[in-house]
């Protein structure tokens, strides 16, 4: 069943490709819209990488390394989770939770595309938005007051940048799931929280998950929150595995979109049981 | 004591709302519970590759942070919902707490109490406790009054915070996320000895928003440390009148900021 139905879905993401396309550009252009809100939001997350530098710098006071790690690279990977705190989201809606409840999600289940789909190219438009609006600057600043120390290769940002798009689906298509519990339960607010909140810390946007004691990074190793924002940033800081990371990262691509795919399926069933 | 019963009544009412899904409800109260032990479970990172932080133990720290938390709760419990007025505002429900003869400062307050936030509360009473017993700090008249003091003085500045960026939703709408930096930001800086921070920083959080008025200074009284910080820094003695003036401020700035309310119809 489950083959026939990503093989329908391949299909319809190849016709309607400009259609998605056009999602993308409609919410990135909406988006622009909020010019004020996004720079209170960039003055806040520039505050928050002071902060967190000042922290850093406090902890490599006696020490040269810490956790086989020197203080410029902390420090770069802190710029970098910063820039990309937006771009691949901890929190805050996808919008799906929102159209169950309003029952909006019957209207779009009547267009001619996957529904997942739309609401993944509607999120790049966001993303995208972000990435320009929210981390470039950011990205400017964090160098500016040499914070961000690394000069990337040419075939560590070619990497890189695939791997955003890949940290944008995964970590949207786990907003995705958990919002789809609203099929089942009603309402999204727990599992959303439960979510947001283990995305934050395993994500590495905390603490890089590089200064987690062994155990943890055991346990991080284990869960789909590290393939997200931690893994990207490492694979910009030159790491010398980025090619694995990169593979585990398309592995955890792949499950996200067979899971979400595979809810979807399940919740239209739902959507109908409910009636009218 | 009218507005208490109204208060509690409020908050009853919004306790059924929140409590009607009860299965996602579990999950939430749980997730909150996670949330708190992580941020602690940072801290123990942090600890696992230093001995101290800028001549701080890790108990010391996690007093710092207890009282940040403990503080933060509170002001969450009765304030957390001025950060979403602008929610209120854009669809026009504001009036409708407008013309009710409670003042909207109660309704915000019934609105913000959530039993889960009660968790939190408790948890970061625990770990104040715990650091107080590691740390050693007798319990002695003078010790419990600079705890209490630091708390009290924090949650006032804290709602006086969420107060502020309330006030501000009626000039910008959704642009008061400025106000993170200074509330959740707040809790980074005052989770940490000030003294690891640069001058204007440390600037900013003891005479902008005196957070580290309430939390660091009566921390370096009871821990007998040696203030490295690098800008004049007022009394201990004057923590709760500082952040009682901080709130008189913000008081201020909502009164005048709801004066100028001009509804979103036309």
């Amino acid at each position: 069943m489950s083959r026939a139905l990503k093989q329908e879905s391949l299909i319809f993401m190849r016709e309607n490709f400009k259609t998605y396309v056009a999602f993308s550009k409609v919410e990135f252009l909406r988006y622009l819209g909020f010019r004020l809100s996004n720079i209170a939001g960039l003055f806040t997350n520039i505050f928050f990488l002071m902060f967190r530098a000042a922290a850093f710098k406090a902890l490599f006071v006696n020490a040269a390394l810490i956790g086989g790690y020197p203080l410029e690279y902390i420090l770069s990977y802190t710029v970098l989770s910063q820039v990309l705190l937006m771009v691949i989201p901890q929190w805050g809606s996808v919008g799906v939770a929102e159209d169950i409840r309003t029952g909006q999600i019957a209207s779009d289940l009547l267009k001619p595309v996957n529904y997942y789909f739309m609401i993944l190219s509607k999120r790049i438009g966001v993303c995208l938005f972000y990435l320009l609006m929210r981390g470039l600057p950011v990205l400017i600043v964090g160098t500016l007051l040499g914070l961000f120390r690394c000069q990337p290769d040419f075939f560590h940002v070619t990497v890189g940048i695939i791997s955003v798009f890949l940290s944008i689906v995964i970590a949207n298509s786990l907003h995705f799931l958990v919002e789809a519990a609203a099929f089942w339960l009603e309402s999204h607010q727990g599992p959303k929280r439960l979510l947001s909140v283990s995305l934050y810390f395993f994500s590495g946007a905390f603490i890089p998950v590089a200064l987690f004691p062994p155990w943890a990074k055991e346990v991080s190793s284990l869960l789909p929150f590290q393939y997200t924002l931690n893994t990207t940033v490492n694979i910009l800081l030159g790491s010398s595995e980025s090619l694995q990371l990169l593979g585990l990262q398309v592995m955890w691509f792949l499950i996200m979109i067979f899971l979400c795919l595979i809810c979807l399926n399940r919740g239209i069933k739902k959507v109908t049981l409910h009636g009218g | 004591m009218q507005i208490f019963k109204l208060y509690l009544s409020l908050v009853k009412l919004h306790m059924k709302a929140q409590t009607s899904y009860r299965k996602s409800y579990c999950i939430e109260i749980f997730a909150y519970f996670l949330q708190m032990g992580l941020h602690i479970c940072g801290i123990f990172f942090i600890f696992y590759h230093v001995k101290t932080l800028a001549g701080w133990s890790l108990w010391e720290v996690l007093y710092l942070y207890g009282i940040t938390s403990t503080a933060f709760s509170v002001a969450q419990l009765v304030g957390e919902k001025f950060e979403d007025l602008y929610i209120y505002i854009k669809s026009g429900q504001f009036d409708q707490l407008l013309t009710r003869p409670v003042s909207p400062l109660i309704q915000v307050a019934a609105l913000s109490f959530r039993v889960e936030r009660v968790g939190s509360l408790i948890q970061s009473i625990g770990v104040l406790c715990l650091a107080c017993v590691k740390t050693k700090v007798y319990i002695t008249m003078a010790g419990l009054g600079l705890i209490t003091t630091s708390v009290v003085s924090m949650f006032v500045i804290y709602y006086a915070l969420f107060l502020a960026s309330g006030a501000f939703s009626f000039w910008t709408l959704d642009s008061n996320e400025i106000f993170n930096a200074f509330t959740y930001g707040g809790i980074e800086v005052s989770k940490y000895p000030l003294s690891i921070y640069q001058e204007w920083m440390q600037a900013l959080f003891i005479y902008v928003i005196p957070i580290g008025v309430a939390g660091y200074l009566p921390a370096i009284e009871i821990y007998k440390k040696p203030s490295e910080l690098m800008v004049w820094t007022p009394e201990v003695l004057y923590a709760l009148p500082i952040a009682l003036g901080f709130l008189g401020l913000t008081l201020a700035y909502w009164h005048f900021s709801i004066r100028h309310y001009q509804s979103t119809g036309s």
